[in-house]
């Protein structure tokens, strides 16, 4: 009896695996938040061309998290992505005044997209470190998250390079994705 | 899977609020005295210390010149036409946006363009520059020097060794001609960053002669002028940047610097790059640093290289290796010069 409790634990732990999106701007630092999830070395990351993926274990689960390359030429190719996709972590750079709206722009058009639709969102305002970051609040506000209907969603305030805020979260995630999978 | 839902009837917003960050507790900077903004003919100088390490935004500027010679954490360049611009080491990216016309000197982790056109930017790049929907970009070797720029390297993390500045990646190609070329190696810097050494500037022994430069000037993709080429490996020691500084210097009439890069090898990677070398001696000092790989041009190279080694210090000699054989360069260059570009993409 025991022996089949653990069994049947084992097998549904090794299930236990999660699809991330990590989207945004270029620049934005989705390959930082990427690389700093995997605890690797942040000091030199080449701009993405394509995409990365990386598999990250977190409290008993497996995340395979997609990082894909955010310029404006290479966004269309986004939707090749969402398919299965148990988690949405959108990258702001808060320092970007220029593009809060062409963010916000992208972002809307991800959270209208029926591949994506009850996707839980986690906004990563990232670049809290540097001096010209607008708080997390502006960062909601510039994106209209309030108007975000039927979804479950979260901003973090982050500095990638920092390493502070990513566990915040991640641990958003987790949360929010256990709750679902109940 | 009884902890997860027993957590669940905590509010995590209100925990998430409730918690401080550095950038909650850190003292109140005025973004203003890192900005540079709205001129129109004017000259803005920034001395080192002034700016030490913080972002910094530069944007709506016209013909004016803005010459930063300090370290910058990460900088956005956007809306200027007919400006020339001069930026210390940048720790994180510069993004340059919707620039016209305008002249840079950079060093710099990551470089990006959008919207740009006819920039001609004397670029060091640890990793590689990248374009979109930018024309008419020319690009050529870093070159400068002032006093503590090397220190200011050190503080951005960027090393002196590592430049990709003519591998350029455009996301945006067209077909009958690229967006990107190469700057004239006549080009004089003193005439295109009018003002560079005047006597506003003195004081910080300022150069743009390319013997000085702190970043070693290399040809990339121009083309070569010899069929012979030499390698030459500088392996970890308290001296390795001033023993290969010497080497390409003491060569500098009878070679070119094609490329050099700097890496971390294990003996593995040492065997793999050199396998028709015994190169156990170094495998020791491999641990302790990074390794300096050199690829010189230039006729009869592998004999001026041994010959112009030879006349090293006995202690800075036993740190070098270089090609001896003709047909070991070829395939030693690639593999090493590969590894090195394949590790910067992981």
């Amino acid at each position: 009896m025991g022996l089949l409790k653990l069994l049947r634990k084992l097998k549904s732990e090794s299930n236990k695996e999660l699809r991330i999106l990590l989207l945004g701007l270029d620049n934005a630092g989705k390959t930082t938040i990427l690389k700093k999830l995997a605890s690797e070395d942040i000091n030199h990351i080449t701009p993405t061309q394509g995409f990365n993926i990386k598999s990250v274990q977190s409290q008993g689960f497996k995340l395979n998290v997609w990082d894909i390359g955010g310029q404006r030429r290479i966004r269309p190719y986004w939707r090749n992505y969402f398919e299965n996709t148990d988690v949405l972590i959108y990258v702001v750079d808060s320092t970007d005044k220029k593009r809060l709206e062409e963010t916000g722009v992208e972002l809307e058009e991800l959270v209208t997209d029926e591949k994506l639709s009850g996707v839980p969102l986690l906004v990563f305002a990232n670049k809290q470190d540097l001096l010209q970051a607008a708080p997390a609040s502006d960062i909601a506000d510039g994106l209209s998250l309030h108007t975000l209907s039927g979804r479950t969603y979260q901003i973090q305030a982050c500095s990638a390079l920092k390493g502070e805020g990513i566990q915040d979260g991640l641990e958003w995630v987790m949360k929010t994705v256990s709750k679902k999978k109940k | 899977m009884g902890c997860f839902g027993s957590k669940e009837k905590e509010d995590p917003e209100k925990k998430t609020e409730e918690k401080k960050y550095s950038w909650d507790k850190r003292e109140k900077i005025d973004p203003a005295l890192y900005t540079v903004e709205n001129l129109n003919d004017e000259f803005v100088i920034r001395e080192p210390g002034s700016i030490d390490g913080q972002q910094f935004i530069i944007q709506n500027c016209k013909n004016t010149r803005i010459y930063l010679f300090d370290h910058i954490a990460s900088i956005t360049v956007d809306d200027c036409v007919d400006c020339c611009i001069i930026v210390g080491p940048v720790m994180g990216s510069i993004f340059i946006r919707d620039c016209e016309n305008c002249k840079f000197i950079v060093a710099c982790q990551q470089f990006r363009t959008r919207d740009c056109s006819k920039l001609d930017v004397f670029l060091s790049c640890a990793t590689q520059p990248i374009i979109e929907a930018s024309a008419k970009l020319k690009f050529g070797c870093y070159q400068l020097n002032y006093d503590g720029l090397k220190e200011q390297f050190e503080k951005s993390q960027l090393s002196l060794f590592c430049n990709n500045w003519c591998n350029i990646h455009d996301f945006t190609p067209v077909t009958e001609k690229s967006n990107s070329s190469l700057i004239s190696e006549e080009c004089s810097l003193n005439e295109m960053f009018p003002g560079i050494t005047d006597s506003s500037t003195s004081k910080l022994n300022i150069s743009t002669n390319r013997g000085d430069s702190v970043v070693l000037v290399s040809l990339g993709s121009r083309p070569k002028p010899s069929l012979d080429s030499c390698f030459v490996a500088v392996f970890p020691s308290n001296s390795s940047y001033q023993v290969a500084r010497n080497i390409v210097t003491l060569l500098k009439d009878k070679c070119v610097l094609v490329q050099i890069r700097e890496i971390n090898l294990t003996v593995g990677d040492l065997k793999r790059i050199f396998p028709n070398s015994d190169l156990s001696v170094h495998h020791a000092a491999i641990s302790s640093g990074s390794v300096i790989g050199i690829e010189l041009n230039g006729d009869n190279c592998c004999n001026v290289c041994t010959d112009v080694v030879s006349t090293l210090p006995p202690e800075e000699q036993r740190s070098i290796y270089s090609s001896l054989n003709k047909d070991e360069v070829s395939g030693e260059t690639e593999r090493f010069f590969d590894f090195c570009d394949i590790q910067m993409n992981n």
